[in-house]
């Protein structure tokens, strides 16, 4: 790392944290290099974005998936154990070369793949979901570049409190070994 | 140990080389991260700029331990059918991780698990439970790890002792972690997944080979696998018929019983492994987290279904007659299939395994130290220099690796396979309930984050204390004495204690949690606004 890198890190540790940053002396809102964790933490109205009838919409369409997922594969995979240990006749019963017992632990494993698959496919509409409602809130904040910012704040070891959705660009896979 | 002439007689320099150059390779890869490796979020979360395809195979190499490559195989190749049920939950366990956990953590915290805890709660006195539960987990497993690996090498390497193999796995653990950090252990695990896999489909090609590629053929000599009775003649068993681990005749009718609350531990404890946790946080953003679970989990599934090959295959093309060790049976089998260099090959795997597991234990155990403990805990959240918490991090890294060389030594002779499971059950009794009302339930405060954390950890250590795997009356335990508890596995107790405590304490303090930060977690939760970006290099 250069020093560049070291001299626009924000060693700010956690919230509420004292800040070493001198103020330069301006009127106005503190550029962000000079936030401290406190006034950074307060760019973004938490409980504004949780209110939007759009972000319930999303943690509504999440449970609508994740809860009967959750029971399907817990009684799914919990019935292996009880039919193996309490109905050995059953699972003795052949389907072609194996035994039921085989055949339903291996099904498990499909079962498992298929659910994460599904989730995948899923969670495209959650991703949607989430940035239309962040970009509606953007679009309501009275000062954009504020959120804008903050973004640049929040950069490298930064604690908590950006107003941003750009997703973080994915870096280039490390070089081989 | 028992059958000299498939352990002693062969020439022993393949396994050591090939085991010696990837020591070489990842010690080449350590000395390359090292230089990557300055500034918290670069050691501790390796930049954050894994890829997808990456993070699944990290995964699944800091995941797939020896006990999984070399247990399961054997456990399938004498017990048949059960050592499969058993290989089961090991996946399923990933739905939980994909479904509840990973996406929130990556978006709402930084470097451990406790940053999720601590964000709407008091942060210094769940922080110091986490991180005691955290370093519980950590050490336990490490030390299982150790153990066996100290074991493998006498089986593996009969020239290599007990002591120098416990000390070199240490050293070379220490190495990673303190000079490459997490990038290096991130790698260290790529490299172990893809040798593992390699190995595991070479060998299941080779059994397969052996009946035509039929796999009729293949079940079929599974359904007549010739096992020596107890008055010495040779009967047929068919490998398939449930019921010689977990059968209700097994265990003293415990058996089926035990095998849930394994399964227990496992679907909800995996998501509650900090080692596999902080692994969410070297992604770039929560969409590449889930990406890397759905790699994870299709490796680790296909691994799983090959423990049929592994296993069957050495019951049908070995026998049990002649699998001396039960953890020897895929290298006795490699051996047998495609002679001494392959098995040279499947041992150094071993032993990459191993290693992977070891360096992803470490560098957890040190960032919940350094993070959570030596910074948050002890000194309010504050660097009193930069960079303290990174130098604090490879100090703690130094000591645990030493404290686990020198338990390793001391235990040589205990049976401390039942760790793994006290890891498991701590994780699913203690982190898993915090980590999950944290984040789903307003009311949730500190005082239910402390007690949940505080009776899920207690709970497992003793039940465990007091099951057949510390008390044998047979001698084959760390005490001699009737198990004052029946199961194996305490997690389908400890787990309901660990959430009955979580929410007794929660409802029975007065504390009220605040609304607004348990929106700001819900909505940073949901969007990863305000997420932990890539490091900027």
């Amino acid at each position: 790392m250069t020093d560049a890198d070291e001299s626009d890190r924000d060693l700010t540790a956690e919230v509420a944290a004292e800040t070493d940053v001198a103020r330069t002396g301006r009127h106005g809102p503190p550029s962000p290099h000079e936030r401290t964790a406190d006034e950074d933490d307060g760019v973004v109205d938490w409980e504004q974005i949780a209110a939007m009838p759009e972000f319930q919409r999303l943690l509504r369409a999440k449970a609508a998936f994740v809860v009967p997922a959750t029971m399907f594969f817990v009684l799914y995979y919990f019935s292996l154990p009880v039919l193996v240990g309490w109905f050995p006749d059953l699972m003795r019963k052949r389907i072609g070369p194996v035994n039921l017992a085989y055949a339903f632990a291996l099904s498990q494993f499909f079962m498992a793949w298929t659910i994460a698959f599904l989730y995948l496919r899923r969670a495209n509409d959650f991703d949607r979901l989430a940035s239309e409602i962040l970009a509606t809130f953007e679009a309501s904040t009275t000062t954009p570049a504020r959120a804008r910012a903050s973004m640049d704040a929040t950069r490298g070891e930064a604690p908590t409190g950006a107003a941003d959705q750009a997703p973080a660009p994915a870096r280039k896979p490390e070089p081989e070994q | 140990m028992t059958s000299p002439e498939t352990v002693h007689g062969f020439e022993l320099t393949p396994a050591l080389l090939i085991f010696l150059g990837f020591v070489v390779v990842t010690l080449a890869i350590t000395w390359w991260s090292a230089k990557r490796s300055t500034g918290a979020s670069n050691y501790f979360a390796a930049g954050r700029g894994i890829t997808a395809w990456q993070n699944g195979l990290a995964v699944a190499g800091d995941y797939m331990s020896a006990a999984s490559f070399l247990g399961i195989a054997g456990m399938i190749a004498l017990r048949g059918y059960d050592g499969f049920l058993y290989s089961v939950g090991w996946l399923v366990a990933y739905l939980t991780v994909l479904l509840v956990v990973a996406e929130p953590l990556r978006n709402a915290g930084k470097y451990t698990m406790a940053d999720v805890l601590a964000y709407r709660l008091r942060a210094r006195p769940v922080r110091a439970m986490a991180a005691l539960s955290t370093l519980t987990v950590s050490t336990f497993y490490m030390i299982a790890q150790m153990v066996g690996a100290g074991a493998l090498v006498k089986l593996l390497l009969p020239g290599v002792s007990y002591e120098v193999a416990v000390a070199g796995v240490g050293v070379l653990m220490i190495v990673y972690v303190v000079f490459g950090g997490m990038l290096a252990t991130t790698w260290v695990q790529i490299i172990k997944a893809i040798l593992l896999m390699s190995g595991s489909l070479l060998l299941s090609i080779l059994v397969l080979q052996r009946f035509d590629f039929s796999l009729t053929k293949f079940f079929i000599a599974v359904g007549s696998v010739p096992v020596v009775a107890a008055d010495g003649s040779t009967i047929y068993r068919d490998f398939l018929e449930p019921g010689l681990l977990f059968g209700p005749g097994v265990a003293a009718g415990w058996g089926p019983i035990d095998l849930i609350s394994l399964g227990l531990a496992l679907v909800f404890g995996t998501a509650g492994l900090p080692h596999v946790l902080v692994r969410f946080y070297t992604v770039p953003d929560a969409k590449t987290a889930r990406r890397s679970v759905v790699w994870a989990m299709a490796i680790i599934g296909s691994f799983y279904i090959m423990t049929t090959f592994l296993g069957f295959g050495a019951a049908t093309i070995l026998t049990p007659a002649r699998i001396s060790v039960e953890n020897m049976s895929a290298p006795l089998l490699a051996k047998e299939l495609g002679g001494e260099i392959f098995f040279a090959f499947i041992s150094a795997v071993a032993f990459a395994t191993i290693l992977a597991v070891v360096a992803g234990l470490t560098i957890s155990a040190s960032t919940s130290f350094a993070h959570d403990f030596y910074t948050n805990v002890l000194h309010h959240g504050r660097e009193r220099a930069p960079g303290e918490e990174v130098r604090v991090a490879r100090i703690a890294a130094f000591v645990v690796g030493a404290v686990s060389i020198v338990l390793a030594i001391r235990l040589q002779t205990v049976n401390v396979a039942f760790l793994v499971g006290l890891a498991f059950a701590v994780a699913a009794s203690a982190n898993l309930p915090a980590i999950v009302l944290s984040l789903f339930w307003r009311r949730f405060n500190t005082a239910g984050a402390v007690w949940g954390l505080g009776v899920g950890l207690a709970s497992s250590i003793l039940l465990i204390a007091l099951s057949p795997s510390v008390m044998d009356p047979g001698g084959n335990a760390l005490l001699q004495a009737e198990p004052l508890f029946p199961l194996k596995n305490p997690g389908i107790i400890s787990i309901p204690l660990g959430f009955l405590a979580a929410w007794l304490a929660t409802i029975l303090s007065s504390e009220r949690s605040s609304d607004a930060k348990f929106a700001e977690l819900v909505v940073r939760a949901n969007t990863g606004l305000g997420a932990e970006k890539t490091a900027s290099h």
